[in-house]
């Protein structure tokens, strides 16, 4: 005997939702315990359900990460609340995230790869805007094949999803002609592993214009101009073993016969005075980090390694600012929301330099007034950092 | 000798070196966090930057600056160059010496594919509850902006106080 049939009961629930349309949803901490609850039933460990925030890079994408990795514990958890009935996801909006998760994901990719401040970041510049288009393309291409395949109630987001590829890559055609600067194409071609490969694949060679050509003349150009008649200090040391290279003999009386290899001899003999002609005719080396091989290969293109020096300096992103906001944030938190700005600025350059040392600065002889303030200290200290801090030593 | 340089919404700007040394180790070092004082033209940042450059004598040792997009950079470098010009003689390029921060430029690229899709969480989104209630039992919004919605909703149900701290951040 059953007083509520179950069809009935569902009718009773739905008819007080419509009663009294809203309820104020509250947070409290019966529903954690729900959803801690719901969470270990669906065997996946208790993770916040994130938020996204439109200023934090990425955060979309982690946001729909997260709530898939959840899927199981966030459905279950709504079937128990019934006052957040509305909010269940159904399975094509699940499908949804998880389209828009394919689509934002290597993107993520690429941001992250860029942002790393360990190593060198600039010659990856190209080589991301390259693999972009080519996501962009094959996104595309998947796009289409779905909506002529898929459910026709999912051809509205398909198509939604299409329209905002096209935006998304005329936006990155529009950042990337405009990204001529000469440290990118540079950066590429001082690469051992890489040098012009990149240049010679589809998208560089379909175009009219020779880039290969291009790029390699514009940074001999630049090689000549600025760096190649560089004069070294420490050159004089003997340490490397950098010596003029001699001068080609050409005697008149050479035989008519040898042109061919008189020819093939001055080609040598041109390649040789120039360190970048002659960097770009070794093969490429098969495996490295840019900076171990020019490490290696200094001594063998003393001018060229300066160059490669500045260039490689430049990071393609100002993810190291970024980062250096984020500490700020733990050291003016809102319990010390009266730091003098000037107060910050100091705590942030010393905790720099802690970090790059590893060491606190020694103390000054000071002991004038014994008890001064830990701010007023580390100003001191910061102080005397700045007056000795040489960049190049 | 490299800088990069931000400024930063929040009325902070921070600049930062990198160089690579004899030993071709990559180095990064902060050189600079100020807080901003008086408007956000480019010209008054630019004073900014050029005083942290004089005051650790890079003027002439400077090769590129990254900034983000953002338009008040533009003049910023173009009266920091100047800057440098007058004080040193050294010319900058500012078509190839300013470099675009690429992981704004990836950002950006996703946030218009976001913003097509009208899927960003939008000011709006801080709105009542109510009205969230009302806009998702309605579902008129575009399919994406409503799945997004409800994720937001149960996100904020379950950590009210940790989504507010993660918008205003």
């Amino acid at each position: 005997m059953c007083i509520f049939p179950l069809k009935e009961m569902h009718l009773y629930v739905t008819s007080i939702y419509i009663a009294n349309a809203y309820q104020k949803i509250s947070s409290s901490s019966q529903r954690k315990e729900k959803f801690a609850k719901a969470c270990s039933t669906a065997s996946v460990r208790q993770l916040q359900i994130l938020y996204d925030v439109p200023t934090r890079w990425n955060s979309a994408y982690t946001m729909l990460e997260r709530a898939l990795h959840m899927r199981r514990a966030i459905t279950l958890y709504l079937t128990e609340e019934l006052d957040l009935a509305y909010l269940t996801l159904s399975n094509s909006e699940w499908d949804q995230c998880g389209a828009l998760l394919t689509i934002l994901s290597p993107f993520k990719v690429e941001s992250t790869r860029i942002q790393q401040t360990e190593r060198p970041t600039i010659h990856r510049v190209y080589w991301s805007y390259e693999r972009m288009f080519n996501t962009i393309d094959e996104l595309r291409d998947d796009l289409q094949n779905s909506l002529a395949r898929g459910r026709r109630k999912d051809r509205d987001w398909i198509a939604q999803l299409l329209n905002a590829i096209n935006e998304m890559e005329r936006k990155l055609k529009s950042y990337y002609t405009a990204a001529t600067q000469y440290v990118f194409s540079e950066a590429c071609l001082l690469d051992p592993v890489t040098k012009t490969s990149l240049f010679e694949s589809g998208s560089f060679i379909e175009d009219v214009v020779n880039w290969k050509q291009k790029y390699i003349d514009a940074a001999r150009g630049r090689f000549e101009t600025n760096y190649e008649n560089m004069h070294f200090d420490d050159m004089a040391n003997g340490a490397s073993i950098f010596h003029a290279p001699a001068k080609r003999q050409r005697n008149d009386d050479d035989d008519d016969d040898d042109e061919f290899r008189r020819r093939i001899i001055d080609r040598q003999g041109q390649r040789l005075e120039n360190e970048f002609d002659r960097y770009m005719q070794l093969p490429l080396e098969y495996d490295g980090r840019p900076l171990d091989s020019w490490r290696k290969n200094q001594h063998d293109f003393p001018h060229l390694a300066q160059m490669f020096r500045d260039v490689y300096a430049v990071p393609a992103s100002g993810a190291g600012v970024e980062r250096e906001f984020s500490k700020s944030g733990r050291v003016a938190s809102w319990t010390r929301s009266r730091l003098d700005p000037e107060t910050l600025s100091e705590i942030m350059l010393y905790r720099s330099y802690l970090a790059r040392q590893g060491k606190a600065i020694e103390e000054m002889e000071d002991d004038a007034d014994g008890d001064v303030s830990e701010e007023a200290e580390i100003q001191k200290l910061t102080r005397e950092f700045t007056r000795s801090f040489h960049l190049l030593e | 000798m490299y800088v990069t340089y931000e400024f930063w919404a929040d009325r902070t700007i921070g600049i930062t070196a990198h160089w690579i040394d004899e030993k071709f180790r990559l180095h990064d070092s902060l050189l600079a966090f100020h807080v901003l004082e008086g408007a956000h033209t480019g010209e008054n940042l630019s004073n900014y930057v050029f005083g942290t450059l004089v005051d650790f004598d890079l003027c002439d040792k400077l090769f590129c600056i990254t900034t983000d997009n953002a338009s008040n950079n533009k003049t910023m470098i173009t009266h920091l160059f100047e800057s440098i010009y007058i004080r040193t003689g050294v010319q900058h390029d500012e078509k190839n010496q300013h470099i675009p921060c690429l992981a704004h430029v990836i950002n950006l690229v996703v946030g218009a594919f976001l913003k097509n899709l009208k899927v960003t969480a939008e000011a709006e989104d801080q709105g009542e509850d109510e009205v969230m209630y009302q806009r998702i039992q309605d579902g008129n919004e575009k399919d994406f902006a409503l799945t997004m919605l409800k994720i937001r909703m149960i996100s904020k149900v379950l950590y009210p106080v940790t989504y507010k701290c993660a918008f205003f951040r």
